[in-house]
């Protein structure tokens, strides 16, 4: 009889930790791309159409804007909704806090620009309320959504254009390739250089490839970057490690008598090669933060 | 001989610095101040929200001459929750902060009223600063829900940390922070003016 009383309270326990999660876990789909249709409301042509002008912003501009629709809020606030998108998707660059979000609740007819702290004095409330109010319910009250769309981010791109411009604005992928000069790439293939010999010299002795990489590193730094006497000590440990890892590497060689796996080493140890494309299927937020600003409206 | 005391001396620093870190004075400090950012964000989002009322009104009075008593009550309530001042070091204070929220709190119920008698004024609503008036408005709303709640969290945060140990002992002997307010929500301001279409 206790036992049973206790498993029941047990379960009671159970059941009533887990009633407030389910209340207060409002979920928020994932972050997709620029334009999330959730509640499919945009014909494709027009997605990829939004989807294009959107990265044209973010590439001049840096600035990041999403779309989101969805079906129906679960219960909450347009506002606490948006709030919540906006805290886990983090859209815009993270110093600048420059996103934005353009929300629309399909089935509870209602709509937000959400405006990050860097654009709040660009895209005022009163312009984002402008924005919904003119552009985008006409079209939606007509129920012709692509066009709503299509204005409403028409708008806010005119809205947040000018008050970050490439110029200061620290873009996570530089869009224009900085000029290697014949310094980077004498330094760039005396590190190559480095690394093949103490994968040699590795092949032979270990040791000596410890000592070969803290005598030969140092220069190498120094041509890199600039002379700087506190960097001979670090660059000394630095070349020892590696030539303590390359050269266990070359010694390995010698074992397996593997082929070639160092090619590999050269494509990620300079960045100069990863920096030049990156597709943009796999686009997320840049840390941008949100406090509240914006304006909602239905139609 | 001398090379021994001195990476003795070295020692005893290293000992500090580790026991220092680990003790949470530094940590408590930088609690301390996110708690008053936080409060000074809500502060000036309260600020602007004051700002916002003698515009409306203007606008307002125009098209509802007949809301007299509904339009004093706003002025007077922004009267109100403007001289009530709370400073930082007062947000220890249980007393002051339920004067404070209570003050805006009835600011908020007073603009919820005017909102609600806006809806039968069809042309005041046409109006185009009226409208502009009313998204800033609705904007200054929902930032003051959203830096209180970051008060909150950033409350939430100092308090346990000057309770937990053994930050608890640091702060008994050094530095005597004492526990901070939480700004709750006035029943009053739940009814931020929502607006209908």
């Amino acid at each position: 009889m206790m036992k049973r009383r206790f498993a029941a309270m047990i379960g009671l326990c159970a059941v009533l930790s887990v009633i407030p999660c389910a209340l207060f876990a409002l979920e928020i789909p994932p972050l997709l791309g620029r334009v999330n249709d959730y509640a499919h409301m945009i014909s494709p042509p027009v997605r990829q159409q939004l989807d294009a002008k959107l990265a044209e912003l973010e590439r001049t501009d840096s600035t990041q804007i999403a779309i989101l629709t969805v079906t129906d809020l679960q219960g909450v606030t347009i506002e606490e909704y948006s709030m919540e998108v906006a805290k886990k998707w983090k859209i815009g660059q993270q110093k600048l806090n420059n996103g934005v979000i353009f929300l629309v609740a399909k089935e509870n007819r209602k709509m937000r620009i959400e405006v990050g702290y860097g654009l709040e004095g660009r895209l005022t409330d009163i312009l984002a309320g402008k924005i919904l109010d003119r552009e985008v319910r006409p079209h939606f009250k007509a129920g012709d959504f692509d066009q709503g769309f299509i204005q409403g981010v028409d708008g806010i791109i005119q809205a947040v254009r000018g008050e970050y411009r490439a110029s200061d604005a620290p873009i996570r992928r530089p869009s224009t390739h900085s000029r290697t000069s014949g310094r980077d790439v004498f330094s760039i293939f005396g590190w190559i250089a480095l690394i093949a010999a103490l994968i040699i010299i590795g092949y032979r002795k270990n040791y000596a490839a410890i000592i070969a990489g803290a005598f030969f590193t140092p220069p190498l730094l120094f041509l890199s970057t600039a002379f700087d006497a506190m960097l001979i000590i670090p660059g000394m440990l630095l070349g020892g490690i590696m030539g303590l890892i390359l050269g266990m590497l070359g010694h390995a060689f010698k074992s397996s008598s593997g082929s070639s796996s160092y090619g590999g080493y050269s494509d990620d140890s300079w960045s100069a090669s990863s920096y030049s494309s990156s597709s943009s299927d796999s686009w997320s937020g840049g840390g941008g933060d949100f406090g509240g600003g914006g304006a909602s409206s239905d139609w | 001989m001398k090379s021994l005391t001195c990476g003795f001396n070295i020692m005893v620093a290293c000992l500090a610095v580790a026991l220092f870190s680990s003790c949470g004075y530094n940590v408590m400090q930088a609690n301390d101040e996110a708690v008053m950012k936080a409060w000074a964000d809500i502060e000036s989002q309260l600020q602007r929200r004051a700002d916002l009322i003698p515009n409306l009104v203007e606008v307002v009075k125009g098209y509802a001459k007949h809301e007299k008593e509904t339009l004093t009550a706003v002025i007077e309530a922004r009267a109100k929750a403007t001289s009530v001042q709370l400073r930082p070091d007062m947000l220890t204070d249980p007393r002051a902060m339920a004067a404070f929220s209570r003050a805006q709190g009835e600011l908020s119920a007073a603009l919820g009223k005017l909102m609600v008698i806006v809806e039968k004024y069809p042309d005041l609503k046409a109006n185009e600063h009226f409208r502009g008036l009313q998204h800033q408005l609705e904007g200054t709303e929902n930032r003051i829900s959203v830096a209180r709640q970051r008060y909150n969290d950033a409350v939430a945060t100092f308090n346990f940390s000057i309770r937990k140990f053994p930050y608890s002992i640091t702060n008994s002997l050094l530095l005597k922070l004492e526990k901070k307010e939480y700004f709750k929500a006035d029943e009053g301001s739940k009814a931020a003016p929502k607006v209908q279409f």
